[in-house]
């Protein structure tokens, strides 16, 4: 009896707590019943060995507890190539970037070092990496409760299929997911990573990193591309642009232009942390150097409000 | 039956496709009257359906979440048996699904025989 009470024990521990006493108890109760037969067909009881047999013939304890299980999955099976793609896309981008910066760090800096640039290179990697899988896996799964709750796959109308009259209304699959993949990338970096962007060598607190002015804007920037990740992974199950989802990719550009206007108008975007000083002379042209591609992305911005704003009203129209 | 290695898995995938709605509607039948888990597994194989213990026990429970069973616990011989039978619900369930099974069997028979 020890060995069963030892496996509904062991069974138990991977049961929920509100089931674990009445499956334990039942699933006793029918080892002793499988026992009893045994013993009868037997005429004898069982040896040691015998049961053991039994309790390995029943399966293992995981096992035998996932069966009570309800199914859960944490990206349904709607999304899960999606998610795996983007996953697979954002990863490859992120060791593309580190590809970038250690080539950069290769033929800028004067005392590079091959081993210490993989040594400190590897964990911001990997780091990078975690965070990617953690962000992508957080939005998809976001993203799916939304579907399951409101029955997006079940109330799908063959009326709302987009109209073809407009080259610009499907959204291409190799549009979204690249986008979605710089986005948190993107995303990645400014919020964990900017600090292991620095071009000197030393790990630590020494290098390029936000001014606090732009850390203050940090929680704002994250909205809006928090916003705007939403919308891209709506575009994934909604491949074409309607009037509703131009108008929100308005608002958000509109916000994107509010943030821009701020950063542009900042003093200091980057400032130089700890002994970095041999960046020093550098400084003045990076600052314009981002000044420049953060002007060019407003009116970028600014181009795709207009545009997206005319081809809203277009599609409203109809 | 089939002797191929590679055939055996295929054929062992389809099968367990095929039979999975079925043995609900086993279960279901085989609960018209009063079963243990155990003394059911008995019954069922000994109706022909083989059934394994790691999916028929989580089926009971699953059948009995959605209301189409009811259980008791019994003292019985010094030991506590969980018995099952089947709902007022079940058993309307069991009517419909019979009458589907009725239909897809005589469809496939006649798509069988073509």
């Amino acid at each position: 009896m020890n060995w069963l009470n030892r496996y509904i024990t062991a069974v138990k521990n991977y049961l929920p707590g509100n089931m674990r006493d009445d499956v334990g108890q039942e699933l006793l109760s029918l080892l002793q019943d499988k026992i009893e037969a045994a013993e009868e067909g037997k005429g004898r009881p069982l040896t040691e060995e015998e049961q053991l047999a039994l309790l390995k013939q029943m399966g293992h304890p995981v096992k035998v507890a996932a069966g009570f299980h309800k199914r859960q999955t944490l990206i349904g099976e709607e999304s899960f190539p999606f998610y795996k793609q983007t996953l697979k896309y954002a990863w490859l981008g992120v060791f593309v970037v580190y590809f970038i910066l250690a080539a950069l760090s290769m033929t800028t800096a004067p005392d590079f070092k091959f081993s210490r640039e993989i040594n400190r290179a590897l964990p911001d990697m990997f780091n990078a990496m975690i965070y990617a899988f953690a962000i992508v896996t957080l939005i998809f799964y976001a993203g799916d409760r939304v579907l399951k709750r409101r029955d997006f796959f079940g109330n799908w109308e063959p009326r709302n299929l987009p109209k073809t009259e407009n080259q610009w209304v499907p959204i291409p699959l190799y549009e979204t997911i690249p986008a979605i993949i710089f986005t948190v990338i993107f995303l990645a970096f400014i919020n964990a990573l900017v600090s292991s962007v620095g071009v000197d060598s030393d790990s630590g607190g020494n290098g390029l990193a936000f001014s606090e002015s732009v850390a203050g804007l940090l929680p704002y920037i994250n909205v809006t591309i928090l916003f705007s990740l939403g919308l891209m992974v709506y575009n994934l199950f909604t491949p074409y642009w309607t009037a509703a989802k131009l108008i929100g990719n308005v608002a958000i550009g509109i916000a994107a232009c509010a943030i821009l206007s701020i950063l542009l108008g900042l003093d200091s975007i980057i400032v130089i942390r700890g002994s970095a000083t041999a960046l020093a002379p550098f400084y003045p042209s990076l600052h314009t150097l981002i000044k420049t591609v953060l002007a060019i992305v407003l009116l970028v911005n600014v181009y795709e409000i207009l545009r997206d704003a005319y081809r809203a009203w277009k599609l409203g129209k109809r | 039956m089939v002797e191929n290695p590679v055939d055996t898995d295929r054929f062992d995938k389809m099968r367990m496709e095929l039979r999975r709605g079925a043995l609900v509607l086993g279960v279901l039948a085989a609960l018209r009257e009063e079963h243990y888990g155990y003394s059911l597994r008995k019954y069922l194989i000994s109706s022909g359906l083989d059934i394994d213990e790691g999916t028929l026990y989580p089926l009971i429970r699953r059948l009995e979440d959605y209301g189409l069973l009811a259980s008791e616990w019994r003292q019985e011989e010094g030991r506590k048996k969980r018995y099952y039978r089947i709902s007022a619900d079940g058993l309307r369930l069991l009517q419909e699904l019979r009458n589907e099974w009725d239909a897809l069997n005589t469809t496939l028979k006649s798509l069988l025989e073509k």
